[in-house]
């Protein structure tokens, strides 16, 4: 199968070089006239020259790795950026399916029908990756955890930023391996009405229906933005069998998910404030290594707040000041639907932040940030006490204060900063100081990267650890990561763009978590034969092209965690397998694939495709221990037609997909030997989507 | 084995091919306004002349778009002269107050340089970092700063060659 893979990549690669051989471009908007004679008019004039959109492309502004905005070539780490046109055209039908397509990103399954994403063969699922939107973090407080599913309407989003690798510098404790940023569309880009109704079906179970709303305007100085979803779907439709060999099918009310999802915003000059409610209420048969009887509800609710002001003194000087709250019920399960074999879970937390950066650019060419943060968690938890605490309350404070330095320069672009935090929780200072250069040689673009990143522990890691001081207070040293990248980009022609990016990641004192057979829950750093130590290395590659005709990305990620230390219990060495050198669950090679070609001006078709070499789970759960089986290579293929400015009606689009053409059943793995059995997907889905734009800009 | 190599001549092609690619899109109508404004902002030892000879060598649209602007422009009361030479024809550079030279023909920096000796001519290419081989200005799109038109200026040359450039002009060149 690698060889196949090897030898597609590698014919792909050279037909792209002999077929890429257009130059469409496009114009840029300029004023220019004969009567512009001023030089200081002139030399504020974006050129009319003729770009080509993949040079727009990788020079388009980047601010997830840096708070500075810079050029997607020159952010000093390693960025994607999906865009609009490309959520559009792919006609992906939620998060999964846009992010499976970044190289070294993946998702495995968590606990009760959860799916968490994994980064570059590591589980990231809690508290290892930032997820935000609109700049407010989705990770719930308790676990660190994102539960995806189908709760972001991909019709709302402007772009997806997403760094593979530290944002621990800036954003602190939840971005130890990656940041995803999604910005939603602001008034300004709305400016009217715009609504989605998306429906897909399986053979055997409704996949999803879900509506959406979209409405926002600029006036002057005013603006406001206000996006609503609601819908219902199935995680699976297929059969889920526990560790016991006990089997259930998931196409009834045992699977699920019914998102409810809000957004507004609103600001006048520098002053802005946002309201995010975000509810995934879900039902799950899927216990923890036994199916459950009935199924049961289970309730992921964030509600998320911010107050924004930035107050600019100058062009060189501004300093935004946020003030957020944040209250979360997750794995949420109410006393009055719970019972033994499935406990109530009522444990609500808030998050209350305040958060000060001062950006300061003493020359055209450096940028300096500084800025402090501090935020108080609170849990009560009505079902039990937490163990470690001897209380149903948790309250922890984190102070942090950072700093960034940047030099903007042709040749290179040093960036360096750190950040220091404390946590009543741990005793230690958690530093995660960051290096990175980025250069460009001709018109070869390279960036090196040195992070150490962190991972604070969560509530629930001290709440429940396994380790105590002298004194019985319980102890939980931060996790820390240092992480080496570099990149190399290359424009092959005017339409497109190759990157290549190495990286080896090393994580000290990993918080782990454990259930036992008996369901009862603990943290430690570290796992139980005292392995500290855990990493993967590796490297991903991309090439990308864009034109009049659409666009072309195909990417492949490897990793292996030979010669990198390893934790028992993701890895499976000892179990006599035909590889030794890769993580529980993750494939270690995955190749994606996908692709928009504009039929007409009005209709495009896109496919996409994933590919992932074999993967290994546990499966079962005996006398002996976990059985570890192996997972035959996937394909998963599909397409999506989609019809601009419909029936001569302006501003209607119609698409029609095919996800899972090949009816793969695709299954979410679990990462460690635990109690979780792999969960099947929705098997191949057929979905239609209707979008109407009433804008002022189309 | 097979898979590497390919992989690594495949890289090693790019990289060996990158002077084939992103070439610098001046606009042609921007770039004449530039000129009309350089020569605004610089003086020349004889201002008796009455008129501004204006030279552009190699196939630019550059020549097209200040022929268009010669017809309906003077700068200071004079009026603009403008011709096209080949590379077989830079010993005649010398006679003209200002000389474009075409980003086609930027390899002729050295051989323009060398014509121009030390004649109060205005030398601007169209392509960047001439500046830094004799030319007194050179035009550059910034794709850091949205893609603007910008222009370096090699002051010492220029006043080397008895030409007075103004400090508005310095000031708003890109270092």
């Amino acid at each position: 199968m690698i060889k196949f893979l090897r030898i597609k990549i590698l014919e792909t690669l050279i037909l792209l070089f002999i077929c890429v051989i257009t130059d469409a471009q496009i114009k840029l908007d300029s004023t220019i006239t004969n009567d512009t004679t001023d030089l200081k008019q002139l030399v504020e004039q974006k050129s009319t020259a003729q770009f080509s959109k993949m040079e727009r492309d990788i020079n388009q502004d980047v601010n997830v790795a840096s708070k500075k905005t810079l050029s997607y070539r020159k952010t000093p780490s390693i960025v994607t950026v999906i865009t609009e046109e490309e959520i559009v055209k792919s006609g992906a039908r939620d998060m999964i399916d846009l992010l499976r397509q970044i190289p070294g990103l993946d998702f495995n399954a968590d606990i009760q029908g959860v799916v968490g994403l994994s980064v570059r063969g590591n589980w990231a699922q809690e508290g290892k990756h930032l997820f935000l939107i609109d700049g407010q973090e989705i990770n719930e407080t308790l676990y660190g955890s994102v539960n995806y599913a189908t709760n972001f309407p991909l019709s709302h989003i402007k772009k997806i930023e997403i760094i593979r690798g530290s944002g621990s510098a800036i954003y602190g404790g939840f971005s130890e391996y990656a940041v995803i940023n999604i910005i939603t569309k602001t008034g300004e880009d709305v400016q009217g009405f715009q609504t989605q109704f998306q429906m897909g079906h399986t053979a055997n179970a409704l996949g999803r229906l879900n509506a959406s709303v979209l409405a926002g305007e600029k006036i002057k100085s005013f603006h406001y933005s206000f996006g609503a979803m609601a819908g219902t779907g199935h995680r699976s439709d297929q059969n889920y069998t526990d560790m016991n060999g006990n089997t259930v099918r998931l196409n009834q009310n045992n699977s699920q998910l019914n998102p409810t999802y809000l957004n507004f915003s609103c600001g006048y000059k520098g002053l802005s404030a946002r309201f995010v409610y975000d509810n995934m209420s879900t039902r799950t048969q899927m216990g923890y290594g036994n199916v459950f009887t009935k199924s049961y509800p289970s309730l992921y609710s964030n509600l998320l707040t911010e107050l924004k002001y930035i107050h600019t003194f100058s062009d060189k000087l501004n300093i935004t000041t946020r003030l957020n709250f944040k209250n979360q019920k997750t794995y949420h399960l109410e006393s009055s639907e719970a019972s033994e074999e499935n406990t109530a879970f009522e444990v609500p937390v808030q998050r209350y932040r305040a958060n000060m950066i001062v950006s300061y650019d003493p020359t055209k060419k450096m940028n300096i940030i500084a800025g402090g943060e501090i935020f108080i968690d609170n849990a009560i938890n009505y079902s039990y006490q937490f163990a470690s605490l001897n209380s149903n309350k948790a309250s922890f404070t984190n102070l942090s204060a950072f700093t960034q330095f940047l030099y903007k320069n042709k040749f290179i672009t040093p960036t360096l900063g750190f950040r220091l935090d404390k946590n009543t929780s741990f005793s230690q200072i958690a530093i995660s100081p960051r290096f990175a250069l980025v250069s460009r040689i001709g018109k070869v673009n390279l960036k090196c990267m040195y992070n150490r990143s962190f991972r604070a522990p969560t509530i629930f890691n001290i709440a429940l650890t396994e380790t105590f001081d002298n004194k019985g207070k319980p102890i939980m040293v931060p996790e820390t990561s240092d992480i080496f990248e570099f990149e190399i980009g290359v424009p092959i022609t005017r339409n497109s763009y190759f990157t290549l990016n190495l990286f080896d990641i090393t994580t000290q004192n990993p918080i782990l978590y454990n259930v036992s057979e008996t369901d009862v829950e603990s943290y430690k750093n570290g796992d139980k034969n005292g392995n500290k130590k855990l990493g993967s290395r590796g490297f991903e590659t991309e090439f990308k092209v864009k034109d009049a005709w659409g666009y072309f990305n195909i990417n492949y990620s490897f990793y292996t965690d030979q010669g990198m230390p390893q934790i028992d219990d993701y890895n499976i060495r000892g179990y006599n397998l035909e590889v030794s050198n890769i993580n529980l669950g993750i494939a270690q090679h995955k190749f994606n694939l996908n692709a928009a070609y504009n039929i007409t001006q009005k209709i495009s078709i896109a496919p996409s495709a994933s590919m992932w070499s074999n993967r290994y789970a546990a499966t079962q759960f005996d006398d002996k221990g976990f059985l570890i089986s192996r997972f035959e290579p996937t394909f998963l293929a599909n397409v999506f037609v989609n019809f601009n400015d419909a029936f001569n009606t302006k501003g209607l689009q119609i698409g029609f997909g095919c996800y899972d053409i090949f009816n793969k059943k695709f299954q979410f793995l679990q990462t460690s030997q635990n109690f979780i059995a792999p969960m099947p997907a929705l098997s191949r889905e057929f979905i239609i989507k209707l979008t109407y734009n009433l804008s002022k800009n189309s | 084995m097979k898979f590497k190599l390919s992989f690594i001549a495949i890289i090693m092609f790019v990289i060996a091919t990158q002077n084939q690619v992103f070439a610098q899109q001046l606009d042609k109508k921007m770039m004449s306004l530039y000129v009309i404004n350089f020569i605004k902002y610089v003086q020349w030892p004889n201002q008796s002349a009455s008129e501004y000879k204006i030279a552009v060598v190699g196939s630019s649209e550059v020549f097209g778009e200040l022929s268009k602007l010669s017809s309906t422009k003077n700068i200071n009361g004079k009026k603009l002269v403008i011709s096209q030479l080949n590379d077989s024809q830079l010993d005649k550079i010398k006679e003209f107050h200002v000389v474009i030279l075409s980003n086609k023909e930027a390899n002729l920096i050295k051989k323009c340089t060398d014509a121009l000796s030390n004649s109060p001519t205005l030398l601007i290419t169209e392509k960047d970092g001439l500046t830094k081989k004799g030319a007194s200005i050179s035009m550059l799109i910034d794709e850091d700063d949205d893609f603007k038109t910008k222009f370096q200026i090699n002051k010492q040359k220029i006043e080397e060659v008895g030409l007075k450039v103004s400090t508005e002009l310095l000031a708003l060149s890109t270092k």
